[in-house]
């Protein structure tokens, strides 16, 4: 555990270190570096019912077709 | 290929006409991608980054269909089709949209037949709003949901506010959602029959600006469940302990009436549980192509313990094309309670069935292994005042049940096909 929370920190600090200047952030721009889901709603649907310890979906409900 | 495609597609239920569709629809796009050369105001910058060259003004109308399609060997088809609209408008800092989604469901799995039930059809209706305003570093977002079904009805909602800091190079978010599910019987008024789930969902994480190439995600979520949500469909085969060493995983369901008892009780699962999971996702931007790998360890208080990685490589192979292949493996233990051959005990003749108990088998230990590929293709310049794409995807899934009844393992194929526009 204390190996985690060490390496958080240095990971804080280390992006700390990093500056990128607003016309440096092209790339990051791109719709392709998006922190969202790149699947959609179907997909997520048979991800929530089909594995048990998916969590923190609010659209797992039924309809599955498990009975 | 094609004919490959359709036996593939019958083999799993889905209709003929249905795989030709996608085999034409697959060969219009690509050859619509590589026909059509790119302007020279397309490809002006080092990325396709959109707002450069022309920075948004005023609002944008978006809106998107989508047609997904799920069959499995265990004879589950999924047909699901779906719309969203919204607006948003980037300077000002909001956006608002709704989706309407419509799920039908028709199925004849081994849990269906090993109780001597016929098909069955469902539908689901789900609709979903959602909203955000920030225009300076403070965002909050918002979204509601309504799931309805013969017998469940599910509405949730949610916040999740999130903070720019140092020169936007730290994103902090947090979110809280609440859900409520109304579990009922098809047939059965809610008033008569039902069963409540409340869902308490909470989430922290930070995105970090690692270089101007590469992006780290970090976050950690916890859901609070409380409620009974065994199915009450699902009836649980009983065996003798010293029979159900002789039940082996994917065992028929004629061997399984063979050797179980006459006591088939309702699932019970427990009416509480936590769940908690961190995720990292790093993702590097090319001058081509983007990497995203994602990783997530989950527990819960129902003892599962899972790991779900996922990697994705999306590249341009032209201005307007851009192909995303993508894997992802999950494995998970079992609950706790989990029996593969649920066993009874009998003590001066009463018989005592396990207080927990199920033949969910997604409970179970598993593994699934999904292997897919998108292909978007933009249908009009970038920077036109009105876009429009067309997006395929495919995927196979590999599910293997390492210990449960009926079936071992489980391939299915889904697709979806969607089609979007924009324009200010």
């Amino acid at each position: 555990m204390k190996k985690v929370a060490c390496s958080i920190v240095l990971l804080v600090a280390a992006a700390g270190c990093t500056r990128v200047a607003p016309h440096q952030r092209g790339r990051l721009a791109h719709p392709s570096m998006t922190q969202s889901s790149v699947i959609g709603p179907g997909e997520q649907h048979v991800r929530a019912v089909q594995e048990g310890a998916v969590g923190g979906s609010l659209d797992a409900t039924s309809g599955c077709g498990c009975n | 290929m094609q004919r490959a495609a359709a036996a593939a597609t019958d083999r799993l239920g889905l209709p003929r006409l249905l795989a030709r569709a996608l085999f034409a629809l697959a060969c219009a796009i690509s050859i619509s991608a590589f026909a059509k050369p790119a302007s020279a105001g397309e490809g002006a910058g080092s990325s396709a980054t959109p707002s450069a060259g022309a920075p948004p003004t005023g609002a944008t109308v978006e809106a998107s269909a989508e047609l997904s399609t799920y069959a499995d060997t265990d004879n589950v088809t999924v047909v699901a089709p779906n719309a969203r609209a919204g607006i948003r408008d980037d300077a000002e800092g909001w956006a608002v949209g709704a989706r309407y989604l419509v799920d039908v469901v028709s199925a004849a799995s081994v849990d269906i037949v090993s109780t001597a039930s016929s098909r069955w059809r469902e539908i689901r209706h789900a609709v979903s709003i959602d909203g955000a305003y920030g225009p300076g570093d403070l965002r909050g977002a918002g979204s509601a949901s309504v799931s309805v079904e013969p017998d469940y009805l599910s509405i949730s909602g949610g916040l999740s506010p999130s903070w720019k800091l140092d020169d936007d190079h730290v994103t902090l978010a947090v979110s809280y959602a609440l859900g409520h599910d109304t579990i009922g019987r098809a047939g059965t008024p809610f008033s008569v029959f039902h069963r409540t789930l409340v869902r308490h969902q909470m989430a922290a994480g930070a995105s970090f600006v690692l270089s101007p190439s590469s992006v780290l995600w970090l976050g950690a979520d916890v859901v609070v469940e409380r409620g009974d949500q065994s199915k009450p469909y699902r009836y649980v085969p009983m065996f003798d302990a010293q029979v159900a060493p002789q039940v082996p995983p994917g065992a028929h369901v004629a061997l399984v009436n063979a050797l179980r008892r006459d006591e088939r009780p309702l699932e019970q699962l427990p009416t509480e549980r936590e769940r908690y999971a961190a995720t990292g996702r790093w993702l590097h931007r090319s001058r081509w192509a983007t990497l995203r790998i994602e990783e997530r360890l989950y527990m819960d208080s129902w003892g599962q313990l899972a790991t779900t990685t996922e990697g994705r490589y999306a590249m341009d192979l032209s201005e307007r094309t851009t192909l995303s292949p993508d894997v992802r493996l999950h494995l998970q233990s079992g609950a706790s309670f989990w029996q593969r051959a649920p066993t009874v005990t009998e003590t001066d003749g009463a018989v005592m069935i396990p207080r927990l108990r199920t033949g969910d088998r997604e409970l179970g230990p598993l593994a699934i292994l999904t292997v897919g590929m998108d292909l978007r293709v933009a249908l009009t310049q970038r920077l036109a005042a009105v876009r429009t794409a067309f997006v395929v995807r495919a995927a196979g899934m590999h599910t293997s049940f390492i210990d449960a009844l009926f079936i071992s393992q489980r391939q299915a194929i889904f697709t979806a096909m969607a089609f979007e526009g924009a324009f200010q």
